[in-house]
């Protein structure tokens, strides 16, 4: 079944007939199956942002369908959560009061949320920082309480726009080992959009390669990864991969 | 010794060096008035003295020596009036500044209602209110309070506005996403968020209190400190003139402090948290 499914979708930026008006997505479909981890990979530009906040609802297709459990998307909600690139923790909130903060919204009792918060905590490694605010956490720990903070609300739909982008790699490659194995544990649908193409490789179970054209952004390529987890990132299957991408990358760059 | 031992040791050596260093300039200062003011370098009608000042300033206090004159022992009942003209007035103002300051930051409807008309009458000095505020409410505590609330109102509404208006859009986008309506976007992220700005309208509201209370005690009502800086003006008395300019600045800085005091815990995840 396909949880997320995207008809001809175009996005526009200001009026039609205004030449300032830009084009980020253009003619774009795709769909993204249950429990599956799709990996979105392409240059600055590529619209692969604008398809993540058009199915996180912060914004509206100009053009075309999108729904997610068969319904059009009409707003942003607790069903879909999203990992923001930058720290978009509420730094007057301590750890575990950023991730009951879902919770309490949708009054549900304050000692259940808590023990939900602090069960997610635990979940992210994070048992004994429940009460540190996000000033005196590192930036793979924020990403780490804001991972967890969507995950408590037990989303259909987790939509991650470069989470890992501004870590450190030692710090990134823990992470990706976190993320998988609470993607294990806890199947749902992912939507993981990175520059990187390691990363969309190493997590992806399809990787949809988008560039830049001059009719706004659009996909170019859908390839399954067909390697078995845990996978080898020095091996070879691993690098056709890397190379069947970043040939479908460069073809559209030489454009 | 251990490493933390050091450190805490070495915290309280530096924090005694700040306060040391801070004392440099004020006892210098004293020094040289002093010294000024003995000798006569000022006419003494003109200059007083700061032992004259602390003499009758004590007298004020304490009812010491009567060299306070009618104000013997008066200090604790002035210094009240003051503040409670003060306390009244900054709440009234900077509530009605919160209150007007969310609507206006918040919704387009009340921006476009409301911020012209504050806009025009921000630009009036608080001084110039003073015949209007008499004629209102006579001579008495209520000039003086209306006068306060006119200071306190204005800080706490434009800080508010910038505030609200200027909340991260990461953070609104986050709630949003986390399921916020409308209302919990308001109560649990945009106020939370424009806390620290709005504190400091109220601080700067808190100042202009000050301020406010001391020009309407000057005209229009018969106690309070700056009603006794005035009286002591029409006598030449410049010692009690000082000591009551010394008192305001007293309480000034002491209402400054008690308020930041109040705040700390809510602003602990902010620098100015961490200074306060």
């Amino acid at each position: 079944m396909s949880r997320i499914v995207a008809r001809h979708v175009g996005k526009l930026y200001g009026n039609a007939d205004d030449t300032a008006s830009t084009r980020a997505l253009a003619d774009f479909s795709l769909a993204v199956d249950d429990n599956e981890i799709l990996c979105v990979v392409g240059p600055s530009g590529c619209g692969k942002s604008t398809f993540l906040n058009l199915v996180a609802g912060f914004i509206q297709p100009s053009e075309g369908e999108l729904t997610v459990n068969g319904k059009p998307v009409l707003g942003p909600g607790p069903d879909r959560g999203v990992v923001f690139q930058e720290d978009a923790l509420f730094p007057w909130l301590t750890a575990i009061e950023n991730v009951a903060f879902g919770l309490e919204l949708r009054k549900i009792d304050r000692t259940v949320a808590r023990e939900r918060a602090r069960d997610a905590l635990k979940l992210v490694g994070l048992d004994g920082f429940e009460q540190h605010l996000p000033k005196a956490l590192s930036g793979g720990m924020k990403q780490r309480v804001a991972i967890s903070r969507v995950l408590v609300n037990d989303p259909d739909v987790m939509l991650l726009d470069e989470p890992f982008s501004a870590l450190d790699t030692f710090t990134r490659t823990t992470l990706q080992g976190e993320l998988l194995r609470i993607w294990q544990h806890h199947k749902r649908t992912f939507v993981f959009v990175t520059h990187n193409v390691e990363e969309a490789v190493l997590l992806g179970d399809r990787v949809a390669v988008m560039a830049k054209t001059p009719e706004g952004g659009t996909l170019v390529q859908e390839i399954a990864i067909d390697i078995p987890r845990p996978r080898d990132t020095t091996g070879a299957e691993f690098n056709d991969y890397k190379r069947q991408i970043l040939t479908a990358l460069h073809m559209e760059v030489k454009l | 010794m251990g490493a933390g031992e050091r450190n805490r040791r070495r915290g309280e050596i530096s924090r005694l060096l700040g306060l040391a260093k801070s004392l440099i300039v004020p006892l210098l200062v004293a020094v040289v008035w002093e010294i000024v003011a003995r000798n006569h370098l000022l006419s003494s009608s003109l200059f007083p003295s700061l032992t004259g000042v602390a003499n009758v300033g004590l007298d004020w206090i304490f009812g010491t020596n009567h060299s306070a004159l009618v104000y013997s022992g008066t200090w604790l009942e002035h210094a009240g009036s003051s503040a409670q003209r003060v306390l009244a007035g900054f709440a009234i103002g900077s509530l009605a500044g919160l209150t007007l300051g969310v609507l206006t930051g918040w919704s387009k409807f009340w921006r476009g209602l409301l911020d012209p008309m504050v806009q025009w009458l921000r630009p009036i000095p608080v001084t110039a209110w003073v015949p209007l505020s008499i004629i209102w409410f006579g001579i008495g505590a209520r000039p003086a309070i209306g006068l306060v609330v006119i200071g306190a109102f204005f800080p706490a509404y434009v800080n508010t506005v910038h505030g609200v208006m200027n909340v991260e859009d990461k953070l609104i986008r986050a709630a949003r996403m986390l399921g916020a309506d409308r209302r919990q976007m308001l109560f649990r992220v945009v106020l939370p968020a424009a806390l620290p700005t709005i504190a400091t309208g109220m601080r700067i509201g808190l100042g202009f209190s000050w301020m406010c209370v001391i020009v309407s005690e000057m005209l229009a009502v018969k106690s309070g400190i700056g009603y006794v800086l005035w009286d002591s003006y029409y006598f030449a008395n410049l010692d009690m003139v000082v000591a009551a300019m010394a008192s305001v600045g007293f309480l000034g800085f002491l209402s400054d402090k008690i308020f930041r005091l109040l705040l700390r815990s809510r602003l602990r995840w902010t620098d100015q948290g961490d200074r306060a």
